[in-house]
């Protein structure tokens, strides 16, 4: 059993994510993380998940200056890496597609992401609360910088 | 909240079960739709128990991050801060001495021995087998005092840190450390035969609530509920950490997907992590335990670990500051409870309780919950006691079937026997 991620593997993957105009941020021996434009994620996603045995592990929201960051996790187990694609959900959008309808072990991750930063993934089938009680005021979410405590009465 | 769906001629009964016990780390919220003995439908409710970490965790600087995410789960409390340090470890490229990597090793093993029979205990239950409870959980205790031996804690054990080990285990200890794991030994292979052999075992666990490969692989289910659906993910070997690509041990799957399944990759994971354990502690090297690690440079990295229950999975992005600026966590349950709504639709009721039970939830506190009326539909709702009780008639029935005395009259006097 080697310690290193099967090399022809990963080539054939990050060829795979520059043709689609992806760069690589960080690139450690068993992970890395992949900027990937947000038109190409979701088929992306689907061709490695079918094709290349890939399990998503979670997703990832970060709040960041321009939007949301959506981490995308994918662990390749068969090889021994993890590479993450991230996209940029710009704040005049807040929304995504999501890949529940193909992917049921999304589904509460995506329920977590839009309540907790307010995404929108299009096509979920029960896009409803998780985390937050069913009290919770609309449209504040918890997890963005601008988070103030006294927003969050009842 | 989904509303209550109405039902072939309006004779849907709804079951909640939970919502949650403060005594129970994981707060859940099930509602089963049944008709007849069939469960026809099931939704899932989580978070009321909500605490935050993950934006707490940004708050706390590098080093004691670990402290807080090791009260995620006391159960897992080991896993957490490892897959955390992991993630760091990975930013800072930072290499953990031989010495630290072989006793994280031993601490997580030991963890899942304890974790493992803790829940072939509460499987025993489930089924009404209340005799299997007292021994597995006996069994268990020996594991859970070398834990405090060795770091101070039966839980939260705090051993791991950025860099290495907070506190080297003397070699000294070593011993004590085989002679508890080797205590374990014969009582789970006695455990192990008695499941394997019992008929009323089978009746009740064999085909039952199946979670097939392909939706196994929909779900993202990881840990034995993957493992025994024919999936053959285990982290320790796939992205090996610590010590795990230096000893020698085997990932137990089976193809089945049944409760049955689940209990064997459960009960044969606990030799081998008896195996693992016994190797980590021959071949633990002398030297140093700490890599010395003073500052985190900007950067993100993943780090998971394999815990009891599946893959922990945690993200770090650090600024180069003292804190994380962004820590997200995945536990095991997160992926695994949602596939009961492959599993459980279509099963008897009574099978219900152990088919949640299978996948290992941490749900011990349930069945404390008050009787409720639905004030929607007025309907006579069953709490999980009741559903508790169907399931332990259900293997009565079986036994009285079968012509056979009770599991601990069968087996009683071999334990015995073996404990002389």
């Amino acid at each position: 059993m080697s310690d290193t991620a099967t090399p022809s593997v990963i080539e054939r993957f990050e060829t795979k994510l520059c043709d689609e105009h992806a760069i690589c941020e960080t690139r450690k021996e068993r992970q890395g993380v992949y900027s990937v434009p947000i038109a190409k994620l979701v088929p992306l996603l689907r061709d490695f998940i079918s094709n290349d045995n890939a399990r998503l592990a979670t997703i990832t929201g970060i709040d960041v200056r321009d939007g949301t960051e959506l981490l995308y996790h994918l662990c390749f187990d068969d090889h021994k890496y993890v590479a993450t694609l991230k996209v940029l959900v710009p704040r005049t959008v807040d929304a995504m597609e999501s890949i529940t309808p193909w992917l049921p072990g999304a589904e509460f991750i995506e329920r977590e992401i839009h309540d907790l930063l307010g995404i929108d993934f299009t096509g979920h089938p029960r896009m409803e609360r998780l985390i937050l009680s069913d009290d919770w005021p609309e449209g504040v979410y918890p997890l963005r910088r601008g988070f103030k405590k006294e927003d969050a009465q009842p | 909240m989904r509303s209550v769906s109405k039902g072939v001629n309006g004779k849907r009964t709804l079951i909640p079960v939970g919502p949650f016990h403060p005594l129970q780390e994981e707060p859940e919220f099930f509602q089963l739709w049944v008709e007849g003995e069939t469960v026809v439908d099931m939704d899932l409710r989580i978070s009321y128990n909500h605490r935050g970490i993950e934006e707490l965790s940004t708050r706390k600087t590098f080093d004691q991050v670990p402290y807080l995410v090791e009260r995620v789960c006391g159960i897992c409390s080991s896993t957490h801060p490892l897959a955390y340090i992991r993630a760091v470890e990975t930013i800072c490229g930072c290499e953990v001495p031989p010495r630290a990597k072989y006793q994280r090793t031993m601490v997580t093993e030991l963890e899942r021995i304890h974790s493992h029979l803790l829940w072939v205990g509460l499987a025993g239950h489930f089924l009404g087998y209340n005799t299997v409870f007292m021994w597995a959980w006996k069994y268990r205790e020996p594991i859970m005092e070398i834990l405090e031996k060795i770091t101070g804690n039966r839980c939260a054990y705090a051993n791991a840190k950025i860099g290495g080990v907070r506190r080297d285990i003397p070699n000294e200890l070593f011993d004590d450390i085989v002679r508890a794991v080797d205590s374990c030994w014969g009582p789970t292979e006695m455990l192990t035969n008695a499941v394997l052999d019992d008929p009323v075992l089978h009746a009740r666990l064999v085909d039952v609530a199946t979670l097939t490969h392909e939706d196994a692989i929909r779900y993202c289910v990881t840990g034995p509920t993957a493992r025994a659906s024919g999936v053959p993910i285990d982290v320790r070997r796939d992205d090996p950490y610590d010590a795990f690509d230096l000893v020698d041990w085997d990932v137990i799957t089976f193809p089945e997907g049944d409760v049955m399944a689940k209990a064997k990759v459960r009960l044969l994971e606990t030799f081998e992590a008896i195996k693992i354990v016994k190797q980590a502690v021959r071949d633990c090297p002398n030297g140093e335990t700490d890599a010395g690690v003073e500052e985190v440079p900007p950067g993100e990295a993943i780090g998971h670990v394999e815990a009891p229950r599946g893959e922990t999975f945690h993200y770090v992005r650090s600024d180069g500051g003292r804190c994380p600026v962004r820590h997200k966590i995945r536990a095991p349950s997160y992926v695994n409870v949602p596939s009961f709504r492959a599993s459980c639709i279509g099963q008897h009721v009574a099978d219900v309780t152990i088919a949640m039970a299978a996948v290992d939830p941490c749900y011990s506190c349930t069945e404390r919950m008050a009787v409720t009326k639905d004030s929607k539909t007025g309907n006579e709702l069953m709490d999980a006691k009741e559903l508790q009780e169907l399931s332990v008639q259900r293997t009565r029935w079986f036994e009285k079937q079968l012509g056979i005395e009770p599991f601990d009259k069968r087996w009683g006097p071999k334990l015995q026997e073996l404990l002389a």
